[in-house]
């Protein structure tokens, strides 16, 4: 077995026994990059002599004095808006190609700690809204499954690079859905921890309420592996919440006895119809997680549109004050469709964000409220396969027809895992617990993971 | 001066819309319909999420609580 087909869990065990080293791994994993690369565009720039550098260290650290922790010599990509210490943050944008960040982001300085490898930075939509774009320095990352189609975004080249087995682990950002979409589209498992639990220090913000930095892999494991060593308090993330230190892979083989699930079948079969495998899809998981022992229950909630407007108004208002300066002085700056995504935000009112953050309390005791009757929720991810990357009414009609802006409005932990596949493309479903609720995530993703036979399918690149 | 112009130039967007004044007037028009994607609450009460608050005393809570990594620990 090629060594870059290992998830990141199995290379651990590897490597802490003495089986396989950091230098071997990367190794195979640069041959990987080398010969697939080019048709993903995954990345946006390569560090291939600092990070063999990087796995040099670690074997010569592991052979004398044994791992630091189970990420010690494992590769892990870094989203292009995430802060690696004298490398430039680019958000994939004209505006930023020579901002060189002077310091690690905090996520980034907990992987170093532990001894991680940084192969690279990665793809994302320009300034994490953009959309897969043709007008700007980089090209936009494909699909491994299948590189004429989209890759889900804005974490776009942490899943090509997952899902395409260039890299065992990525960091991904999500405001609207940025590392459950490219999940769902690249057949990965994407986390989007409660919002307070990851740091965003060093993370080029999109919308302040609203990103989440979270892990993105190739198994339910590897996820809840990675999220160990991203999670915990930052007094420098004003969005950061204490919470005990916990082990994220602690229930995963607990199975789903007694667990309660909610499918929130509205979003997907009212609300914004999906797909006939879509919804095969989702029936087929919920059939299967009560095979396995769950309860499973019809639950609603408000609909995906109030959600959906609520989140656009807030993240629009954010992101406009952010990038007001570039869209006054310098809009032509942009590509086309992130000047078209950003400028609504300069036309928000006041009042319209207050009354979408009143709105938003509403909404977020709401899903609470549903909380009181299960222990889950599962619902859709995206309501069809990934559509061509060229075709751009077809990519436009992707972005809302989505049912992941709720957990960005209300905060709670979601995962996007794969759940079947239409027209030779993965097809992804959430599941979604309460506030710091992980590992109960992980433990019903981890056994639909098990029971279901999508894990065994990888991309024909 | 249309009405589409005015607010450009009162949100300081002159440059853009005189180079893009489609994508401008796209804009204008979506958060139109954002606006109307969810209810406006009407009762004064009601705050918004999140609610301003002052930081407050941390509590000393164990080794991995806040007392042992945040430097503003006002409490004892």
């Amino acid at each position: 077995m090629s060594a870059h087909t290992l998830s990141l869990a199995e290379a651990s065990a590897l490597i802490a026994a003495r089986r396989l080293s950091p230098v071997e791994l990367l190794t195979d994993i640069q041959a990987r990059i080398a010969a697939v690369e080019p048709r993903l565009n995954a990345f946006i720039r390569q560090l291939p002599d600092a990070a063999m550098a990087q796995a040099r260290d670690a074997e010569a650290e592991i052979a004398s004095h044994g791992p630091r922790s189970a990420l010690h010599g494992i590769p892990v990509g870094l989203k292009d808006i995430i802060d690696l210490a004298g490398v430039p943050t680019t958000c994939h944008s004209k505006q930023r190609l020579d901002h060189v960040a002077a310091e690690d982001a905090v996520v980034t300085a907990r992987l170093r700690a532990a001894g991680a490898v940084f192969p690279g930075k990665l793809s994302t939509h320009e300034f994490a809204i953009g959309g897969p774009c043709f007008d700007l320095p980089f090209p936009p990352a494909r699909n491994p499954w299948n590189p004429g189609h989209h890759p889900g975004g804005s974490s776009s080249g942490s899943g090509a690079a997952v899902g395409g087995r260039l890299l065992p682990a990525a960091l991904g950002t999500d405001t609207g859905g940025s590392i459950r979409h490219p999940a769902s589209h690249c057949g990965i498992v994407g986390m989007k921890p409660t919002y307070g639990l990851v740091s965003r220090r060093g993370v080029f913000p999109l919308a302040f309420t609203l990103d989440h930095v979270g892990p993105m892999t190739r198994t339910v494991r590897d996820n809840a592996m990675l999220l160990n060593l991203l999670a915990g308090y930052d007094a420098g993330d004003p969005g950061s919440m204490a919470t005990p230190a916990e082990d994220y892979t602690r229930a995963l083989n607990r199975g789903l006895a007694g667990l309660r699930i909610g499918l929130v079948r509205h979003f997907h079969e009212t609300d914004s119809v999906a797909s006939p495998a879509v919804i095969a899809a989702l029936d087929a998981a919920a059939r299967l997680l009560a095979a396995e022992g769950a309860t499973v229950q019809d639950i609603t909630l408000p609909k995906l549109e109030q959600f959906g407007s609520v989140n656009r108004i807030i993240l629009l208002s954010e992101a406009g004050a952010i990038h007001e300066h570039w869209l006054r002085d310098a809009p032509g700056d942009y590509a086309n469709l992130t000047r078209r995504r950003l400028l609504p935000g300069m036309f928000v009112s006041g009042p319209d964000y207050v009354q979408a953050q009143r709105q938003r309390r509403v909404l977020v005791a709401a899903i609470d409220a549903a909380f009181q009757d299960v222990d889950l929720l599962l619902c859709a991810s995206s309501m069809e396969e990934a559509c061509e990357i060229d075709d751009a009414v077809a990519v436009e009609r992707t972005y809302p027809r989505q049912a992941r802006t709720p957990f960005n409005v209300s905060g709670h932990p979601a995962v996007s895992v794969m759940c079947g596949v239409s027209n030779g493309l993965p097809l992804g479903m959430q599941l979604v617990g309460r506030n710091f609720a992980e590992a109960t995530v992980y433990r019903a993703a981890a056994a639909y993971e098990r029971a279901a036979p999508w894990a065994a399918m990888a991309p024909g690149l | 001066m249309s009405n589409a112009e005015t607010l450009a130039k009162a949100a300081g967007l002159d440059r853009a819309w005189r180079d893009h004044q489609a994508d401008v007037e796209e804009a204008i028009a979506s958060v139109a319909k954002l606006r109307a994607g969810f209810p406006r609450i009407t009762d004064a009460t009601k705050e918004p999420t999140p609610s301003y608050r002052v930081v407050g005393p941390i509590q000393p809570s164990g080794p991995s609580g806040p007392a042992a990594i945040g430097p503003k620990v006002l409490g004892t």
